[in-house]
């Protein structure tokens, strides 16, 4: 594995371990501090300097260990953890994401904000340097329930090259209890001219005196406890001395009685078993991950696709031998295709959990921001989807959130004075349905200003004085270009980009976007996607010698093109007028004179539109394929996908073919 | 400063932490067998990890002699932890 791709995993787990870290603390802030939290916290530090340190990632590495000191002193309860300080230790977390992207542009020694970083470490100095000299831990007092216990560690030569120290840890350790005992071997050191100054020579046993059980003595060394031999021995002689002594097995009740047994125990194993059975737990409730090089993934799909086209031109073949065996092959084949696309796709599915996973910060800054009290509630966060589309619907979605803070929820006394409770809610959510990907932005705010919203679009001139629009036609107003109707311009989503270009995000990846509102009640994003970008389902339709794709789940329905159509391109479908256009027009084609002309009705957002072609091919799988550099800007393609007869067809983006003609007409 | 001064003092200062372990480690041996001094004065350490602490356990350990004196609060704090007291002069 080269160095590159080695740096490209370490990136990819510095920003997992932010965003844990980041969560964590905002989880802290929400429901208090408990010993998991601190440690994944802990952890998540721990593990960015550690990684760092193989890399020599120095500004990272100096950082890291600045904020690991004081998370091991918030950990053992001598600094606690107040609003300040995690608003800190949230700043700390977003310039380490700053270092990481210099990293990723592979300017590992570049401060991207020296100020930033003298203040930060300013600012944990002066924790660090506020904590006075140690206590012993909250709780886990030296009293009369307390043992002795004999612990040793022996750090591996190699303890330093993965990043560790272990006097943190004897810190830790000893804040526990009381310390009776400290010797290190100092004849394990050599002499400076034969010692290696990068290998650990650290062994060293204490005697402590602890209310602490075994399985805490052991959380304490958790982190180190991979790269040191460590024994733990109770030194029951001494407790029983203790006129309390029965109280110890309520110290321990989980401890294995193999590991009672005084002088047998001579050297416990690092893998206690009560410990390690705890850990598995933990371990069972995350799926197993492998990470992958999307580009083989990529490749993998593409053979997929390859494969698809293959099937379907033999397919194609088969029919003209209309041999029964042959077709029942290829059934057969056809079946297994599309259970092998099924699951290929799914490796490019990650949970909506990766974008979801950036809210939780968002709202707290820009709800403070604000003045709002807003709760984000988070559903259906392992919700599946493509990989590719997670990346394309983090902006999207990140603009709608904000919308919704910045209009949707009011502030507190407003909300007071309308008889709702002073915290707003927002709730983004996530599910599938039949074949699709639903998201949605959810908030209990005053919800959309039809009026407000009508008359700024005929003030913006996107709609007549007269124009008659149903309430759903007026909230999709809001995604045309160049509507806003922030009285007061925030910098937060007044800025002129509006949610038309959410809308187009949305689009261009073949999804759709509904509006779903209540005034004084709340608004309702609604977002669909498709599972994937790869294939679609298609029904494929010609004009003259051209094909055409249409995403079957846009398709309605299929007809004959009826006697009453009218001229003017408005026909009547089963009593309800139809707008409908031709495509030979729209790509001025030749038609095929001979052919009767056929219409499939189309739906795109909450509209339907007939689309005339000359004939119906049937449905089929479409891979799809970039189009060819000349067609790029054609409006109302969206890609090229190859025939089972080899010829080519155009994938039609029905969104973008029926933009023009869509527009609101003047009354 | 002569090799056998008996006054010969050599001051220790900034980071002794494993990132300038492998520098120290030269530096330290180059200058006590240069200038002999009597005692180091580790004053100017701001920072000390295992690493820093190995090596002043390592200079001890090539000579005994060689004094260690006014502790700086980061080193301090290292020896307090570890029961160092005899480390230091």
């Amino acid at each position: 594995m080269d160095i590159q791709a080695v740096r490209t995993v370490l990136l990819e787990e510095a920003r997992d371990l932010l965003a844990t870290y980041e969560l964590t603390l905002l989880e802290v802030e929400a429901r208090g501090l408990d010993g998991e939290r601190i440690n994944a916290i802990f952890r998540a530090a721990h593990t960015l300097k550690g990684s760092s340190g193989m890399f020599n990632l120095q500004l990272v590495v100096s950082f890291t260990h600045l904020l690991e000191n004081l998370l091991v002193r918030v950990r053992s309860g001598e600094q606690p953890m107040d609003g300040a300080l995690i608003s800190l230790l949230l700043r700390c977390g977003d310039y380490l994401g700053r270092l990481f992207d210099k990293v990723a542009e592979g300017l590992d020694d570049e401060d991207p904000d020296p100020a930033l970083r003298a203040e930060l470490c300013a600012a944990l100095e002066h924790y660090l340097g506020g904590v006075q000299a140690l206590k012993p831990l909250a709780g886990v007092a030296a009293g009369t329930q307390a043992r002795n216990w004999l612990i040793g560690l022996h750090c591996h030569a190699d303890l330093f090259h993965r990043g560790l120290d272990p006097l943190p840890f004897i810190h830790y350790l000893i804040g526990m209890g009381e310390l009776l005992e400290l010797a290190l071997d100092r004849e394990l050191i050599p002499s400076l001219e034969d010692i290696d100054p990068e290998t650990c020579y650290f062994k060293v046993d204490l005697l402590l005196r602890t209310a602490a059980s075994r399985e805490e003595l052991m959380h304490a060394l958790e982190f180190i406890q991979e790269d040191c031999e460590i024994s733990l021995e109770p030194l029951d002689a001494v407790a029983a001395e203790e006129p309390t002594a029965p109280a110890q097995t309520e110290c321990e009740p989980q401890a294995p009685a193999a590991f009672e047994g005084g002088a047998e125990a001579t050297r416990a194993d690092v893998t206690d078993p009560a410990s390690q059975a705890g850990r598995e737990t933990t371990r069972r409730e995350e799926p197993t991950m492998i990470k992958v090089d999307a580009r083989k993934l990529d490749q993998l799909i593409d053979s997929v696709g390859e494969l698809v086209t293959r099937s379907a031109r033999c397919r194609t073949l088969s029919q003209h031998s209309a041999r029964e065996a042959v077709e029942t092959f290829v059934e057969e084949v056809d079946g297994f295709i599309e259970q092998l696309r099924d699951r290929a796709l799914k490796l490019r599915m990650a949970p909506i959990s990766e974008v979801f996973q950036r809210f939780p910060r968002v709202v707290r800054d820009v709800a403070r921001e604000l003045g709002k009290d807003v709760e984000l509630q988070i559903r259906g966060a392992d919700t599946e989807l493509d990989k590719a589309m997670l990346d394309r619907l983090a902006d999207p979605l990140m603009h709608i959130v904000r919308n919704a803070l910045d209009h949707g929820i009011e502030a507190p006394e407003a909300r007071q004075a309308a008889g709702k409770p002073a915290r707003g809610r927002l709730l983004l959510n996530a599910y599938h349905e039949s074949g699709v990907v639903v998201i949605e932005v959810s908030d209990n705010g005053r919800g959309l200003n039809t009026e407000k919203i009508r008359a700024r679009a005929i003030e913006r001139g996107l709609i007549g004085a007269e124009t008659l629009l149903d309430e759903q036609a007026i909230f999709a107003l809001i995604f045309e270009a160049g509507f806003s109707t922030a009285e007061q311009v925030t910098d937060l989503s007044g800025r002129g980009v509006g949610m038309d270009v959410v809308r187009r995000g949305i689009e261009a990846m073949r999804g759709s976007i509904e509006i779903q509102s209540r005034a004084g009640e709340g608004t309702c994003f609604r977002i669909r996607l498709p599972l994937t970008l790869s294939i679609i389902d298609g029904f494929q339709v010609v004009v003259g010698d051209a094909h055409f794709v249409i995403p079957l789940e846009q398709v309605v329905e299929c007809l004959e093109l009826p006697r009453n159509a009218s001229a003017n391109q408005v026909m009547s479908l089963r009593g309800t007028p139809l707008s409908y256009v031709r495509l030979a027009e729209l790509f001025e084609l030749p038609r095929d004179t001979t052919a009767r002309e056929c219409l499939v009705v189309v739906q795109h957002g909450q509209q339907r539109t007939g689309i005339v072609v000359d004939r119906f091919a049937g449905e089929l799988q479409a891979v799809i394929k970039p189009l060819n550099p000349m067609l790029r800007n054609v409006p109302g393609l969206g890609g090229s996908t190859i025939l089972g007869d080899g010829r080519v067809a155009l994938i039609l983006d029905i969104n973008s073919l029926l933009a023009t003609p869509r527009r609101v007409e003047h009354a | 400063m002569t090799p056998s001064d008996p006054n010969a003092v050599l001051q220790l200062g900034g980071a002794f932490t494993i990132e300038r372990a492998a520098e120290l480690k030269g530096l330290l041996l180059q200058q006590i067998m240069e200038a002999r001094p009597e005692c180091l004065d580790l004053r100017g350490i701001t920072e000390l990890d295992t690493a820093g602490l190995q090596l002043l356990l390592a200079v001890k350990r090539c000579w005994p002699r060689l004094r260690l004196v006014e502790p700086s609060p980061a080193v301090a704090q290292v020896v307090d932890l570890l029961r160092l007291a005899d480390l230091i002069d």
